[in-house]
């Protein structure tokens, strides 16, 4: 009779645990993000193949997770009194 | 599983193009605010969630000279210590900062129009040691920025270029410069490197092709709108660049009506305002346009010219141009 008990009290036990134990896994999993800078600006030759580069770079990045985003953007100029403009951001897709 | 892999591929492909077809919307500048650019996208990786431990990344694309910080450029230009305290060091714990494309430099900047604005300083050994040393320096963690001369090259850039990105619809622009008038003349303004199908295309569709031998069309749309001034009522821009704003105020002072058409991400606020109307131009995907595709570069160029007639003034009009 007390061996059953004994049995399903380590059960619950071992289930709680191990649900909190990834709960707890989730909670604190590090999600890293990523950011392009572009410069529009007549002296860089590198255009938006150099971007695209880029972006091609940290796709392939083995930091990138699940929630991992990138941001865009690209440098100001008077127009925006020099602050830079997001262009894009987006969640990255999981590599293939 | 092999399906998951093919679709994510996919969801890369279609971000890689957004990116492309987004960057190409931007409009060149004269300006760099690096610092203020990497400032922003350190704080908002900040916002986003990067810590101290962390491995996030910052990836700049830029020739490093920055002209938008007087003393960053005063310590790049000259070496010793300027009259202008540099900015507050940028806290990049958990980011890793990496500079691309910093040998990628222009010897001579040139306007829009082709025109040299300015020489760029040569450069030697000890200024590519500078701008990096410049550079690292303003950083609270200098091990963790680099530097790479060339910027990493895309796998497949074609096939990006190559998408259903949104591209100007031709026929569509025509269709709305016939709602203004009765007698309409199009002309395309192509320069060097457009294929031969996309000009027959065009011929196709209705547009006289102008070509212009070089990077830049805008004075042959100029000198063609100055010669028609006198037989139009109504004069349709498809560019959003800010250079025809004279253009603009010449043909308003000769009473002939203004519609500017462009891509809204790139054009110019003052041309807008300017404009007696404005619209966004008509957009189409490369699929529909089947065989016609033109380089990319040549598109950025290409300006299209639609000026509408009377249909009483076109003879007199069309008699002239001859």
């Amino acid at each position: 009779m007390k061996q059953p008990i004994v049995i399903l009290i380590s059960a619950c036990v071992a289930t709680v645990g191990f649900v909190g134990w990834r709960v707890h896994e989730m909670r604190s999993e590090r999600v890293n993000h990523f950011a392009l800078v572009q410069d529009p600006s007549r002296s860089f030759t590198g255009g938006c193949a150099s971007l695209v580069g880029s972006a091609e770079a940290v796709l392939r990045n083995p930091g990138v997770s699940r929630d991992s985003t990138l941001t865009v953007l690209v440098l100001g100029d008077d127009s925006t009194a020099h602050e830079p403009q997001r262009l894009a951001s987006y969640s990255i897709p999981p590599q293939p | 599983m092999i399906e998951g892999r093919r679709a994510n591929g996919e969801r890369q492909q279609v971000l890689l193009q957004d990116l492309l077809t987004r960057c190409e919307s931007v409009r060149p500048t004269s300006v760099s605010p690096i610092f203020l650019g990497v400032k922003q996208a350190i704080a908002n990786l900040r916002a986003e969630g990067c810590k101290d431990g962390s491995q996030c990344s910052l990836w700049v694309s830029t020739d490093l000279e920055e002209n938008g910080v007087r003393a960053i450029k005063e310590r790049i230009d000259h070496a010793r210590h300027g009259k202008e305290p540099l900015p507050k060091p940028l806290y990049n714990s958990g980011i890793m900062v990496t500079f691309c494309g910093f040998a990628q430099t222009a010897g001579r900047l040139v306007d829009p129009s082709g025109r040299e604005i300015r020489k760029a300083v040569a450069r030697d050994p000890h200024r590519d040691d500078r701008l990096q040393a410049v550079w690292r320096s303003m950083f609270t963690k200098p091990e963790l920025v680099t530097f790479v001369p060339y910027c990493p090259k895309p796998n497949n850039l074609q096939a990006y270029e190559g998408a259903a990105a949104p591209r100007p619809d031709y026929r569509a622009l025509l269709a709305l410069a016939q709602t203004l008038g009765s007698g309409v003349q199009a002309h395309a303004f192509v320069n060097d490197g457009v294929r031969a199908c996309f000009v027959q295309s065009l011929r196709f569709l209705g547009y006289a092709v102008v070509f212009s031998h070089g990077r830049d069309v805008d004075e042959h749309v100029i000198a063609k709108a100055v010669s028609m001034h006198h037989c139009i009522s109504h004069f349709v821009l498809a560019s959003g660049d800010a250079d025809f704003c004279p253009l603009v105020d010449l043909l308003h002072a000769r009473g002939i009506r203004m519609l500017v058409a462009a891509v809204p991400t790139s054009c110019s606020r003052s041309l807008i305002a300017l404009a007696d109307a404005y619209a966004e131009i008509p957009v189409t995907s490369r699929r529909e346009l089947g065989a016609v595709r033109q380089p990319q570069a040549a598109y950025s160029e290409s300006q299209t010219l639609i000026c509408p007639v009377s249909v009483s003034e076109r003879r007199r009009c069309w008699t002239r141009s001859r």
